[in-house]
């Protein structure tokens, strides 16, 4: 599909070219058709016309697909807004790789080929591995006419990101299913064995118990499983920055709704506090099931015998004084909880996929052991949404997780993407 | 008059060739970590080798940038920023040709391994690689818009990067006590993440030197370390 739409580009491009040439020629025969004695009788081509700056910027803003001019030593002359809109600050990334470079290198010394005067195309593809997992085909072309310092050229971008993307994807799910299924599935098959090499004589209090862990086992390994997949859908849809509007006490109700329950008990307690106005570019149900994984851990780890557990959940504007960051701007939420904290140096790796924090003596067994994947999840939403992660811990006092995420632009309605 | 202009035009395009090998260099370098990165996470010693072969290009790009700013310090006399910008390429281009340096070591490290490195340690060094990475990239961007406050934010957000020096180092000592036969793979591991956090030392000197080169003052000697680590920020 993508690639008939690159093909489709490349062809309005030549098109385009070709216009542009065409301006040149018809220029000189309205010039020529003054004096008609001249008019040349043969169709030799005409040295083509150096293209201006002003030239090659109508040329990308035609074409409808992504498309840039770079300039002789690779500058960025003009941007189109589909290549705006979809890179944005990855663009000088791609452009500095070694293969785009290499690339833009042949393209400028291209010859023109015989028939059409127009000089070869070369084309690269270049992957990124930061801020987001990229593979993007570049085309270029220099624009015929001119040449050295002033040569222009023509960049198309194809985004194979998607495809690439599926394929990890598949890689991944297998890698990680297997390698995680294992332990509990050993478990599962070790207490099967232990019921058949019983017969009926297995004490009925022994046979519940078995049953009851192999139950807990299979139940872990349907939420592993779940949630592979869950991480999986979200890392196809990283590319897509998502332009819902979402409003933060909007977006807490739902959140309320969904844990209350879990707060009926006596020893646990939730509060809320939200800034009026807050809106968010988000999508719902991710942002729900951020929150409900930041809930579930705080629940889950900070529950302590005899200590109500209080957690927090909180709204309110970024400001220099109370973001880390200092990131002027946007708005923070965050999910604070009392509990046990988690000792410094766990916190750098904390969202890493399948890194538990292991040395809790209370959880021997690992029955109440999560699936090392809540905060996996949590990061990818945000890296889908643009947004940051802070986690701040004192031992013995608490946890804070601090979510950062842009604020929605003030216009209600907007066509075009963020200029930056 | 003609040759005055003649004389301005060619000082703006040796100006904008240094600017385009600097960007080139950074490429290359960004290009050696993330053919690393695909080498550690995929267990590829072969892919993470060509990140090797690439270090004489590397080292011949140092030399032209330092030759170009050089040639450009002594025959135009450029004043202010265009000074501050010259005279900040020749660490600059150091640092790069540093991290390539690392970037290579940890190539070789990684073919002469044994045995492979286990899954966690693998998704454990992929994640820290990232984030190197990512400051490096934050910096090459911050370099090409003469942006310094991005600069600053990449200076002060080193400090996740020693922290998880730090996690993984003694996750490192912990195995080796643990089970000692498996002392050979971690002191590798050692040395990988060592060099993992060099390369984040250097991006924090180009964050400087950015620093410099826009606002033409210096960042004050000693940078925030992540040795408490109570706080930590995630990319």
């Amino acid at each position: 599909m993508t690639s008939s739409v690159f093909l489709l580009a490349l062809m309005m491009a030549g098109c385009a070219l070709l216009a542009l040439a065409g301006w040149s020629v018809a220029g000189r025969l309205s010039r020529r058709t003054a004096r008609p004695d001249i008019l040349p009788v043969t169709t030799a081509q005409p040295p083509p016309h150096a293209p201006s700056l002003t030239d090659a910027t109508q040329l990308a803003d035609t074409i409808p697909g992504m498309a840039l001019i770079l300039g002789s030593v690779g500058q960025i002359l003009a941007c189109n807004t589909e290549a705006q809109a979809r890179y944005g600050d990855s663009l000088s990334a791609l452009l500095r790789h070694p293969n785009a470079r290499n690339a833009l290198n042949t393209a400028l010394h291209a010859p023109s080929a015989a028939g059409t005067g127009l000089p070869t195309a070369c084309t690269a593809t270049v992957s990124l591995d930061v801020p987001v997992k990229r593979s993007v085909r570049l085309s270029m072309r220099r624009l015929a006419g001119a040449s050295g310092r002033d040569s222009l050229v023509l960049t198309l971008l194809d985004d194979r990101s998607t495809m690439q993307a599926v394929d990890r994807m598949r890689a991944d799910f297998v890698a990680h299913a297997s390698h995680e299924l294992r332990t509990p599935l050993a478990s599962l098959s070790g207490f099967i064995d232990l019921l058949r090499e019983g017969n009926d004589q297995t004490d009925p209090a022994s046979r519940t118990l078995y049953l009851d862990i192999m139950k807990q086992q299979a139940t872990r390994m349907q939420r592993l499983i779940d949630r592979l997949l869950y991480l999986s859908r979200l890392e196809l849809k990283t590319h897509h920055r998502p332009h819902e509007r979402l409003d933060v006490e909007e977006l807490f109700a739902l959140i309320l709704g969904e844990v209350t329950p879990r707060f009926q008990d006596e020893s646990r307690q939730l509060s809320v506090t939200h800034e009026e106005g807050l809106t968010l570019l988000a999508d719902e149900d991710e942002m729900v099931q951020l929150f409900l994984n930041l809930i579930e851990n705080a629940i889950r780890y900070g529950t302590r015998p005899d200590h109500t557990l209080h957690v927090q959940l909180n709204a309110r504007r970024a400001t220099a004084d109370n973001h880390p960051a200092s990131d002027a701007g946007g708005i923070l939420l965050s999910v604070t909880d009392d509990g046990p904290g988690i000792e410094s140096h766990h916190l750098p790796r904390l969202t890493e996929r399948f890194y538990r924090v292991t040395d809790r003596p209370d959880d021997t067994a690992g029955t109440g052991q999560g699936t090392g994947l809540g905060l996996a999840i949590v990061r990818q939403i945000l890296e889908r949404h643009g947004g940051r992660l802070h986690v701040d811990s004192t031992v013995g006092h608490g946890t804070t997780f601090l979510v950062w995420l842009p604020t929605a632009p003030p216009a209600p309605d907007r066509t075009g993407d963020e200029e930056n | 008059m003609r040759q005055r202009q003649h004389i301005v035009q060619r000082y703006e395009d040796e100006l904008l060739h240094l600017r385009s090998l600097m960007e080139r260099m950074g490429g290359l370098v960004e290009h050696q970590l993330s053919l690393i990165l695909t080498g550690i996470t995929e267990n590829d010693a072969a892919t993470a080798l060509q990140a090797a072969r690439q270090d004489d290009m590397v080292d011949a790009l140092e030399h032209e940038i330092e030759t170009l700013a050089i040639r450009l310090l002594a025959l135009r006399g450029p004043m202010a920023a265009d000074l501050r910008e010259i005279v900040a390429c020749i660490p600059m281009t150091g640092a790069l040709e540093r991290m390539g340096d690392y970037a290579s070591s940890i190539a070789r490290r990684l073919s002469e391994m044994e045995q492979p490195i286990p899954r966690p340690a693998r998704l454990a060094l992929g994640e820290m690689g990232r984030l190197v990475l990512e400051h490096l990239r934050r910096v090459m961007d911050a370099l090409e818009r003469k942006d310094a406050s991005a600069a600053h934010a990449i200076w002060e957000a080193d400090q996740l990067v020693d922290q998880y020096c730090e996690a993984m180092t003694a996750d490192s000592l912990e195995q080796m006590t643990l089970n000692p036969h498996t002392i050979r793979l971690h002191i590798a591991l050692l040395f990988i993440i060592r060099n993992l956090e060099r390369i984040g030392d250097h991006t924090t000197n180009m964050a400087e030197r950015v620093v410099f080169m826009v606002t033409g003052s210096m960042l004050p000697p000693s940078r925030p370390h992540g040795h408490a680590g109570q706080d930590t920020a995630y990319p």
